[in-house]
């Protein structure tokens, strides 16, 4: 491992109140500064996992420390102090429909109560790196998916978090667009933002060569560096 | 928390404009309940000053012997006026009391008289109706005191039934706010859950608890007050007409409050309990959500071990 972990999971079991069991004895180290593709079929755990990152769902056995932290036992008063150096980014973008562009870019920093100086100088740094400064103005619903998911990307990265989790970011756009959102994060990885992006589509992961793991039914079943991901014709057919 | 109370103004004036069918019904809602909890309200009050006009005006007459002389009188006056439980003391006289008697019957009772039998009296206010028997017993061993009354009959027989009217107009109001607390809980909930997202987004990006229940808050103190306010309105509008018709109608009513001393204790009653009900209603609904969503303990290991 090149780098300092920033998430690791120490033998992390994660079992729902419905008693299904998501994560199973998950042994797993990201470093800093890593770009990590999640794989695996629908259903496998990978979104079970990134949960349990960012803190919406607490490891029943075993330990999971975030930027140093050991948050299996953490109270949930000190989540969101956590949390402010998480970014998030969701298949269905979670953008608020009422407010423009910029108006959701910033929501993100006076929702922690950040200066108003301090949000008039990051919402348009923020959009330019996404490239959307021309569309500040606009509201979600007048952007296309690609253009959505990059506002969406704009918000969880304005606060310069350490670790930007994706969760099947692609999952609502076309190839091209697809493509276009991991060169976007590729470049915030480049720029030194731990990037670990759950995804099923094979293209995507197999053209950009970044560290993959694997998982199915809830356990990591191999971790390469620069991995191919094969999905076999019949799961193939079933993903689509 | 203050820098972002701009904020909090703007995300609360902007969720009640955006989702303004709910707001409305989230109001008219609270309106309506506080609307009921006014009326019964001044329900209370005239109960309560009823009993308590009564009872902070109950007397009891100490009658003086004969041979006690004025300045005598004067001295057993000074002397009830500082024992514990007495509001005030009042001399009447022999002649005042043959006067109050004349005044009450038609009959001329000098005619049937040959001299005034009425003995002079002390006319004392009581400040505790329930230490009236005691206070009584102490007056009464007191020299040149004759004889005291006080309907100690009909004192034993209404006091229960006003103590028991006061316990239940206490347990009532008690009953209505809860009932109210409740409705606007509810009704804030239903709000709540249109703006899940919101409450997610603000989550995910680390926004604390407080600051995410604070424009709940604010939104439940503007219900809480406008509702008051509105049902106010409403309740002192009835109550004008009310009084109108019972003063057309009837020459006295000892029931009825003075139209300003009610408004005034109404005013101050329905506010507070306004406000009061529409935050904690907001805060209990706000929490009620926080917490299906917290980072909560999951099933621990004895569970798991497969």
């Amino acid at each position: 491992m090149p780098h300092e972990p920033v998430i690791h999971f120490q033998r992390v079991t994660l079992v729902y109140p419905n008693l299904v069991r998501a994560l199973e004895d998950v042994e797993l180290e990201i470093g800093e500064g890593e770009f990590c593709f999640l794989v695996g079929p629908t259903g496998c755990g990978k979104s079970s996992l990134m949960r349990c990152v960012y803190m919406s769902e607490r490891p029943s056995k075993g330990h999971l420390r975030v930027l140093g932290r050991d948050i299996t036992d953490l109270p949930p008063s000190r989540v969101p102090h956590l949390r402010r150096r998480l970014g998030v980014v969701f298949q269905d973008f979670q953008l608020l429909g009422y407010k423009t562009v910029a108006e959701n870019v910033a929501f993100s920093l006076q929702v922690i109560g950040a200066p108003v100086a301090d949000i008039r100088r990051k919402v348009p740094l923020a959009l330019r790196m996404v490239g959307l400064e021309n569309k500040a103005k606009m509201r979600p619903d007048e952007l296309s998916g690609g253009e959505q998911q990059r506002v969406a990307i704009a918000r969880a990265i304005i606060n310069a978090p350490p670790i930007l989790l994706c969760d099947e970011p692609t999952g609502n756009l076309d190839p091209d667009t697809s493509r276009d959102i991991v060169r976007l994060l590729t470049l915030i990885n480049q720029r030194g933002t731990t990037v670990i992006m759950a995804t099923h589509d094979a293209q995507i992961v197999n053209s950009f060569k970044r560290r993959v793991v694997y998982i199915e039914d809830g356990r990591v079943m191999w971790d390469r560096d620069q991995g191919e991901y094969k999905v076999d014709d019949e799961k193939l057919r079933l993903l689509s | 928390m203050m820098r972002s109370f701009g904020f909090f103004l703007e995300e609360t004036f902007e969720g009640i404009k955006r989702h303004s069918a709910s707001s409305l019904v989230t109001f008219l809602q609270v309106f309506i309940s506080l609307f009921f909890l006014g009326v019964c309200l001044i329900f209370i009050i005239i109960i309560n000053h009823f009993v308590s006009n009564f009872l902070n005006n109950m007397e009891m007459g100490a009658f003086l012997s004969d041979e006690l002389t004025y300045e005598q009188s004067v001295e057993l006056m000074d002397v009830v006026e500082n024992l514990s439980g007495v509001r005030a003391v009042q001399y009447v006289s022999k002649e005042e009391a043959f006067a109050i008697m004349q005044q009450r019957t038609t009959v001329d009772i000098a005619d049937l008289v040959s001299e005034n039998p009425l003995p002079a009296s002390l006319k004392i206010t009581v400040i505790n109706p329930r230490a009236a028997e005691e206070l009584a017993g102490s007056i009464a061993l007191l020299e040149g005191v004759d004889d005291v009354a006080y309907g100690e009959a009909q004192l034993q027989s209404i006091l229960p039934i006003f103590y028991g009217l006061e316990m239940i107009s206490f347990y009532l109001a008690i009953f209505l706010v809860g009932a109210t607390l409740i409705t606007i809980v509810n009704t804030i909930r239903l709000a709540i859950l249109t703006r899940a997202k919101e409450i997610k987004i603000m989550q995910l990006v680390g926004a604390t608890s407080w600051f995410i229940r604070f424009p709940f808050l604010l939104e439940g103190l503007i219900y809480g007050i406008g509702g008051a306010a509105l049902s106010l309105g409403l309740v002192a509008v009835g109550y004008s007409l009310l009084m109108d018709y019972i003063q057309n109608n009837y020459i006295f009513n000892p029931w009825m409050v003075d139209y300003d001393q009610m408004m005034a204790n109404l005013a101050i009653m329905m506010f507070v309990l306004g406000g009061l009900i529409g935050v904690i209603g907001s805060l209990l609904a706000v929490d009620k959500h926080l917490k299906s969503d917290e980072y909560r303990p999951s099933l621990k290991s004895e569970t798991v071990t497969s």
